[in-house]
């Protein structure tokens, strides 16, 4: 265990230092700079290009930049002068977190719900509904969910504030024009295996032996229909977690996502650079999290992981 | 519906038992239906509406609809209505050319990587893992950047992403086949590696690849406007339909149908294409079990 667990952070590390290799130097081949929407007289603008490094050859640069990454500094945005990559992440992704981490707990809520249910009653009425919502909810896009729930809810009803979240009640439109989508997806996928896990021989031995429909349901047939689910809840998370640009958009919640787009359209080297070994991180930390969780649920994942 | 199927190949699927599926099948048949008339009144929207897309009218801005504009008129008084069938054509051609590029790039690299083994599966696997971390929109922005958008770029932007997973899939139902005695059979009778590729792996992926291309239409649909409220989308007076859902999010507190029409058209979209997708994998996976229930 401790072997797999040592060898998975070794090759997640050079799966980390091929990323920010990549961004790194993509970035930098991308035309234009970061000062460019700034009309700025080309003297000041060498005084800029010493004062972040960007006069050094790229190799130097990049070492530099590798050293403060390994003292976890990722170095001074571009764009908003002063600030830290750091001090920008740490100011945002709580935004982002306070509505992807409740996204995440109601897709998967609503998703291992639906997906059992449905599965319960395979190719009856109840499955048949659920499995309508589930493709509507697969297809809505979250630009046309999201502006149809503020334009509903907040500027016809008037319920839910459009804009200033200050109540956590507040935040229930984003988070549901988040959670729908991958609840649709988790339905679909618990959904499948359920009804292929409940036809197995063991679970018909369950009931010969009497044992009632929810202890056979939730206790037998449930952990074999999960893995699926759960090796898609580890990049979802990542996803929900790092915030999305156009949730956030709509929302005008001061997000990662936000940050993440504009940061590119502006060249801000170190803010694209941050954001995505942030997001590496999340996602291959979540995975990891996911891939213990199917591990410990189910023991055969073991050697598929193994292998 | 032409299957391109050679007699040879292990999938045993009786083109008629497909057509007379997806006849009988309402769903698919309504499906399949809305698609035609989406292609077809997109592409032959220019010769029987009376405004053009990209006329303005500065007179008629931001009217609702009504007689004269069914869908109503955006901020520069562009009929809605032909601004939409205009949008849906872009749209149609980058998801189509992107679908193409992904299912041709996704079947190249997962069948090279699968059918050689060695170094060169090494290789192409590692290509495909490395893609795998990288956050996928960030790879489409900056491409997108780097070649500027426009039509063209786009979809080459988005085929550059998609193809991945397809590749993915391709390579491991590939590398199962790899050693399948009609394989061995073709290499022994002295088929190149092309032949084989072409003749043999290709009818052989042939439901994976179709269930593929089915979901990456939507895909790029959607990325398209992801791409366009980002900014990058189609250039000015031209307007996908992606474009017109990210102007009409800017204004569709106050004029709610100028997002309203351009969000529902590429809804029943996306939606026809995940049902016809279901019931078409579905038909694959019942095929594929019946066989293994005569075994």
């Amino acid at each position: 265990m401790l072997g797999y667990v040592l060898r998975r952070a070794g090759f997640n590390l050079g799966v980390m230092l091929v990323v920010v290799t990549l961004t790194f130097f993509l970035m930098r081949l991308l035309p234009g700079d970061p000062f460019m929407s700034q009309r700025i007289n080309p003297d000041i603008k060498e005084n800029l290009y010493a004062k972040y490094g960007l006069d050094q050859p790229a190799a130097r640069q990049y070492a530099d930049y590798l050293t403060a990454l390994a003292r976890f500094d990722l170095g001074e945005s571009l764009k908003y002068p002063g600030r830290t990559v750091n001090q920008i992440i740490a100011e945002s992704f709580p935004v982002s977190a306070a509505v992807g981490f409740p996204a995440l707990a109601l897709a998967a809520f609503l998703g291992v719900t639906a997906g059992v249910l449905s599965a319960i009653w395979h190719n009856r009425w109840p499955d048949r509904f659920i499995l309508a919502w589930a493709t509507l909810g697969l297809s809505i896009p979250n630009f046309a969910l999201g502006a149809g729930l503020i334009y509903i809810f907040a500027l016809k009803l008037g319920i839910f504030p459009v804009a200033m979240y200050e109540k956590p009640l507040d935040l229930v439109l984003p988070v549901l024009t988040l959670a729908i989508w991958p609840a649709a997806v988790i339905t679909r996928l618990i959904r499948t295996e359920m009804i292929e896990v409940l036809q197995r021989d063991y679970i018909i031995s369950a009931r010969v032996r009497g044992l009632g429909p929810a202890a056979v349901v939730l206790r037998h047939a449930l952990p074999n229909a999960l893995p699926a689910a759960i090796h898609y809840t580890g990049p979802l998370a990542a996803t929900l977690l790092t915030g999305s640009f156009i949730v956030e958009k709509i929302f005008a919640l001061p997000g990662l996502g936000q940050y993440y787009i504009t940061s590119i359209g502006n060249r801000d080297y170190n803010l694209v650079a941050g954001i995505t070994i942030f997001y590496t991180f999340i996602l291959l930390v979540s995975t990891f999290l996911t891939d213990l969780l199917a591990f410990s649920l189910n023991p055969r994942c073991r050697y598929r992981n193994g292998s | 519906m032409p299957f391109p199927l050679t007699p040879g190949a292990a999938t045993e699927m009786d083109p008629d038992m497909v057509y007379s599926r997806i006849v009988q099948n309402r769903f698919v048949l309504a499906c399949l239906l809305l698609i035609l008339l989406y292609v077809l009144i997109s592409f032959g929207g220019k010769f029987y509406l009376p405004y053009h897309p990209n006329v303005q009218n500065l007179y008629e801005a931001n009217t609702g609809p009504s007689c004269n504009h069914w869908l109503g008129t955006d901020y520069l008084g562009r009929d809605l209505l032909a601004r939409i069938l205009a949008g849906l054509r872009i749209s149609l051609v980058i998801a189509f050319f992107a679908t193409l590029i992904n299912i041709t790039a996704g079947f190249l690299v997962g069948s090279i990587a699968g059918l050689s083994g060695g170094i060169a599966d090494r290789f192409l696997t590692g290509l495909i893992d490395l893609f795998w971390c990288i956050p996928p929109f960030l790879v489409v922005v900056m491409l997108t950047v780097v070649l500027e958008p426009g039509v063209k770029n786009i979809f080459i932007a988005l085929g550059m992403v998609l193809w991945v997973p397809t590749a993915r899939i391709i390579r491991g139902e590939v590398y199962q086949l790899r050693n399948a005695p009609f394989i061995r059979l073709a290499r022994m009778h002295g088929a190149g590696y092309t032949r084989i590729v072409f003749m043999h792996i290709l009818p052989n992926c042939f439901p994976v690849l179709l269930t593929t291309a089915i979901f990456s239409v939507p895909d790029a649909v959607l990325a398209e406007a992801f791409l366009s409220i980002v900014g990058l989308g189609v250039t000015a007076p031209e307007a996908s339909l992606g474009v017109l859902i990210s102007d009409g999010l800017q204004s569709f507190r106050v004029y709610p149908w100028q997002w309203f029409f351009p969000v529902l058209t590429l809804t029943i979209f996306v939606l026809c294409f995940n049902l016809l997708g279901d019931i078409i994998h579905r038909l694959f996976r019942d095929r594929s079990k019946g066989i293994l229930e005569n075994d």
